[in-house]
């Protein structure tokens, strides 16, 4: 079969062409480390990256979410433990005020204990997260809890709503995170309130009142607490499961979509090497004819 | 020659494919994947702190850098068009040339009898035909008078004997001129050569891109300011507000860029704050959006007792008692009418006829109106209703769309001529009908109008297709809203709500809601769900405009205070400043499914659509794949053409082509035979020569 001259020369080229070719992919593999450049080199690998990537981007601002809630939760729950402790010494007070062996006297200034946990109470109800106040609802930027008066107090007014503050924890689901303050605190403040005007005013079957009352707002609050514990539990669950899938996501991109570089510069090896011996023979080939030897 | 004109194109299209995928940019950051999920992060961060200053300008910039790069997308998209009719119109100058070079070579090759035909002539000329293969795609024949006819798309010449015709480039279509002066529009019949790959590029793939990254924005605009205009930032709005979309002149709320979204099921609800008692009251309007279940009926005998000559009714419900069931309450209609000026109101109380100047309009008992309906009736010359009666059929091209008519040229169907203008989201259109003509061909629909009818000049009806391009259309003449129509029946039942906000219409066909003295406006609630209108007159909305290239932020939140996070307590007509819950709504639509439309692009042929049902980040990942998809294929047929190509030259040159061991041993034999020939001589010559010398 005859092999024209030209066909040598067209194919020298064409090979060499190719080789360059390959040679361009392996170096752009081992430079860039990535096997997806552009979306021709896997289109089903590049568009599942995509959606990867959406995912690991959700799943961090889920875990700065989660961050928000453990904060307003923590602070809820020492509100309320120093709660705890004020409701368990005034039943002390009203226990020891509601014997026979106490007068006048001894009751007012026990009525005065009193009146400063009022004031305490009051300001753990309005206790504050980030310049927002975590008992009033929705209406963070509005004080919870607001006593008549200082000197003598008859009422403490709340002022929030009753939409409890809430974090999303995943796409159809949110946890609550704030309280609504009149629910957690309002009989409360009557209870103590009460306690405070039976004792100013010497009067012993209310201070016996005020015992069962504390009693049942102690548990309450202690209700709440456990209720803010119990949250506290999902959302460090949430978080384990956000750390895993994050992971899970993160490695299935990198399979995807990174190198491997031992490969990758095996194949570069490779092709440099095809395209010295492309390049040393088409020299040889080209020089060679007939011509030369007459 | 077909692999090279065929090698030529794949080669063309795929090297622009790369740049298509560069301008989508998806391996960096600034893919629209990214940007979109930092947007819908960004409300999740405001989730978090409802009050924070930082949070809401975070969630204003991205929704401004989301817009801004998908109107980057739009004009790097037009760029490459741009680009494509720049190579085009110099390819065709190419063409010509070598057409006319042809043609010349041809004319001295005529002349030559054919035994002294100049090779050198005929190489050239296959040359010259070779790079017209790269250019467009071609067919040849060997004529036989010696010359070379070559044609174009499928037999238009281009060279015929020695005269050569030309290609010239129009409008962005690539007409062929023929001898006669006429031209041919040849764009979707090339097939192959750089042309073809350029035309494709153009035609097929940039518009199919488009298109879709038009139809996402579109829904994404709409997604977020559905839900964005039911929530409240963090104060009411104490200054008027008017909305960002416009009807068009009819004023039907139907012919908004969003109308065929509005759900005349649901209603419309405005919350008013009155800041003169602290602490502040709060009431609720609501208007009813429903639309009457039933048109009236027109007895054939009875007509309008109006002037003389064609005219037009209005007819409005302005009040219902009840539930507006005809033949048990009382249903007030106001009528006017355009020609003559004249006005009344009528009422049906318990009955279920009314005469509106002469003309019993006549409803089924139990059919159930709503207020703030209205249609338009046309009368002929008599007084007689000759409304226009549309059927609609076929499948639309473009789904989920929204199609606006309007008549351009009035008159009456099967006798004068009539000219109506068309648009949808894509693309405009006209048609007409005449005395012959009842039909008209519409983007893939076929409307069938009744004879008799009669349309006046500006008239408007719309044709709204659904998910499987099924057309409904919605005559002037059904019961519909008009930005009037709700104007009136707003501030009828604002005044009855006892609060002072009105509502009143621009002259520029858009909608204000003003609030009265001491008073603040919001809309929606936790407990509500709205029809859409606020969102389609865009009140209370994040985004302005309807695809792609108009996308921005509402200029209105500027003031960042009114970025709607927060919910109305629907008890109260109060909410909380660290409401969160219209946020987290708004987060939540990257998880929702939507139904956009998926295009497909051929040349020569319609641009169809169908339903894609996926939430918007997959739309978009499946833009992004079938683009990979098509880039593969192409690359992959450019490789196979080129080795094709290079197997047939192969074959060609191993036939013709020289080889230069062969000739030096073709050299050698003739010069082995020529000196053993010429040895010959010498002894022969010798012999003569000993013959001449014998004694």
């Amino acid at each position: 079969m005859r092999v024209a001259q030209k066909t040598i020369y067209d194919m020298t080229r064409f090979r060499l062409g190719m080789i360059t070719d390959d040679l361009n992919n392996a170096t752009t593999l081992v430079s860039t480390g990535k096997r997806l450049n552009k979306a021709e080199d896997d289109p089903i690998g590049y568009t599942q990256v995509l959606s990867l990537k959406s995912n690991v981007s959700y799943l961090e601002q889920i875990k700065r979410n989660t961050g928000t809630g453990k904060t307003w939760l923590n602070a809820g729950e020492t509100a309320l433990s120093s709660v705890q402790d004020i409701i368990t010494q005034a039943k002390t007070v009203a226990l020891s005020m509601s014997g026979g062996n106490a007068d006048s006297s001894v009751r007012s200034a026990a009525a005065e204990q009193i009146r400063g946990y009022v004031l305490q109470m009051e300001s753990l109800a309005n206790t504050r997260v980030q310049g927002q106040y975590i008992f009033s609802g929705t209406k963070t930027d509005t004080q919870a809890f607001a006593l008549d008066s200082q000197q003598i107090p008859t009422t403490a007014t709340y002022s929030g709503n009753d939409v409890a503050y809430s974090i999303m924890t995943a796409k159809d689901t949110t946890i609550e995170v704030g309280h609504d303050g009149d629910a957690v605190f309002s009989n409360l403040f009557s209870s103590m309130i009460s306690l405070y005007s039976d004792l100013k005013n010497n009067n012993p079957a209310g201070i016996g009142n005020a015992i069962d009352n504390l009693d049942t707002d102690f548990d309450t609050i202690t209700s709440t607490i456990s209720g803010i514990g119990a949250k506290g539990v999902r959302i460090n669950t949430k978080e384990k499961i956000i750390a895993d899938l994050s992971l899970r996501y993160t490695e299935n991109q990198a399979e995807l979509e990174d190198a491997d570089i031992v490969e990758a510069i095996t194949q570069l090896k490779a092709a440099e090497l095809a395209y010295q011996a492309a390049l040393s023979s088409s020299a040889k080939l080209m020089q060679m004819s007939l011509v030369d030897f007459l | 020659m077909d692999y090279t004109s065929d090698y030529e194109a794949s080669k063309e299209t795929s090297s622009y494919m790369n740049i298509l995928e560069t301008a989508f940019n998806e391996n960096t950051e600034n893919g629209i994947n990214t940007i979109m999920s930092q947007f819908w992060n960004s409300w999740l961060d405001l989730s978090n702190n409802p009050t924070g200053s930082p949070e809401r300008v975070a969630v204003y910039e991205k929704g401004v850098h989301i817009a801004e790069r998908l109107d980057t997308l739009t004009n790097d998209l037009a760029r490459i068009e741009t680009d494509m009719n720049n190579e085009i119109t110099a390819i065709i100058s190419s063409v010509g040339t070598i057409a006319g070079q042809i043609a010349e070579l041809n004319n001295t090759l005529i002349g030559q009898q054919s035994g002294n035909v100049s090779l050198d002539m005929m190489d050239r000329r296959n040359g010259l035909l070779y790079d017209l293969a790269k250019l467009v795609d071609i067919n040849s024949f060997e004529q036989p008078d010696g010359s070379l006819s070559v044609l174009t798309a499928g037999g238009f010449n281009l060279v015929s004997g020695a005269t050569s015709l030309s290609l010239t480039l129009s409008g962005g279509r690539v007409l062929w001129e023929g001898s006669m002066g006429s031209t041919v529009d040849i764009t979707d019949k090339l097939t192959g050569g750089k042309i073809k790959g350029w035309l494709e590029m153009r035609d097929e793939i940039v518009t199919k891109y488009q298109a879709e990254v038009d139809s996402l924005a579109k829904e994404f605009i709409w997604a977020v300011n559905y839900q964005h205009s039911q929530g409240v930032g963090q104060q009411y709005a104490d200054s008027a507000i008017t909305g960002t979309y416009a009807t068009d002149s009819s004023e039907m709320l139907n012919t908004l860029a969003f109308g065929h979204k509005i759900d005349y099921t649901e209603d419309f609800k405005m919350w008013v704050e009155d800041t003169s008692v602290s602490p502040s009251t709060f009431a609720s309007v609501t208007t009813d959006m429903g639309l009457s279940s039933a048109n009236p009926t027109y007895p054939g005998a009875d007509s309008f007792t109006a002037a003389a000559g064609q005219t037009t009714y209005t007819i409005t419900i302005t009040n219902i008692t009840g539930n507006g069931e005809a033949n048990v309450d009382n249903i007030e209609f106001t009528w006017s009418e355009s020609a003559g000026g004249l006005s009344g109101v009528e009422n049906m109380n318990a009955a279920t006829t009314v005469d509106i100047d002469g003309m019993d309009l006549t409803f089924a008992a139990g059919d159930l109106l709503v207020a703030g309906n209205t249609l338009k009736i046309n009368t002929d010359g008599g007084g007689n209703d000759v409304a226009v009666s549309l059927t609609p059929s076929g499948t639309a091209n473009s789904i989920l769309d929204n199609y606006k008519f309007t008549v351009s040229s009035g008159g009456t169907v099967g006798t004068n001529t009539i000219t109506v203008n068309w648009s949808n989201s894509f693309t405009t259109g006209s048609f007409t009908l005449d005395a012959s003509t009842t039909t008209a061909t519409v983007d893939g629909m076929t409307l069938t109008f009744a004879a008799g009818g009669r349309f006046a000049t500006n008239d408007a009806f719309t044709i709204e297709t659904d998910s499987t391009g099924s057309p409904t259309a919605y005559m002037m003449s059904d019961w519909h809203w008009t930005l009037d129509s709700f104007v009136t029946q707003f501030n009828a039942d604002a005044t009855v709500a006892g609060v002072g906000v009105t509502a009143s219409k621009t002259s520029t066909d858009n909608i204000t809601f003003t609030p009265g003295a001491n008073e603040g406006i919001a809309f929606g609630d936790d407990q509500f769900t709205d029809s859409g209108l606020t969102a389609a007159l865009g009140i209370n909305t994040f985004f302005n405009g309807i695809d792609a290239q108009t996308i921005s932020v509402n200029s209105v939140l500027v003031n960042k205070d009114y970025i709607a996070a927060a919910q109305i307590d629907a008890a109260t007509g109060d909410y909380g400043v660290g409401d969160s819950r219209n946020a987290t709504d708004i987060a939540n639509i990257q998880h929702s499914t939507r139904s956009m439309a998926q295009w497909t692009y051929a040349r020569g042929s319609d641009a169809t659509s169908s339903v894609l049902n996926v939430s918007m980040a997959n739309y978009y990942q499946t833009i992004i794949g079938t683009m990979g998809i098509k880039s593969a294929e192409l690359s992959l047929t450019a490789e196979y053409k080129y080795e094709m190509m290079g197997r047939i030259t192969e074959q060609r040159d191993n036939l013709s082509a020289v080889s230069l061991d062969e000739e030096m041993i073709n050299l050698m034999k003739y010069q082995q035979a020529y000196t053993m020939a010429s040895k010959l001589l010498s002894i022969g010559d010798e012999m003569l020569m000993t013959l001449i010398n014998a004694k």
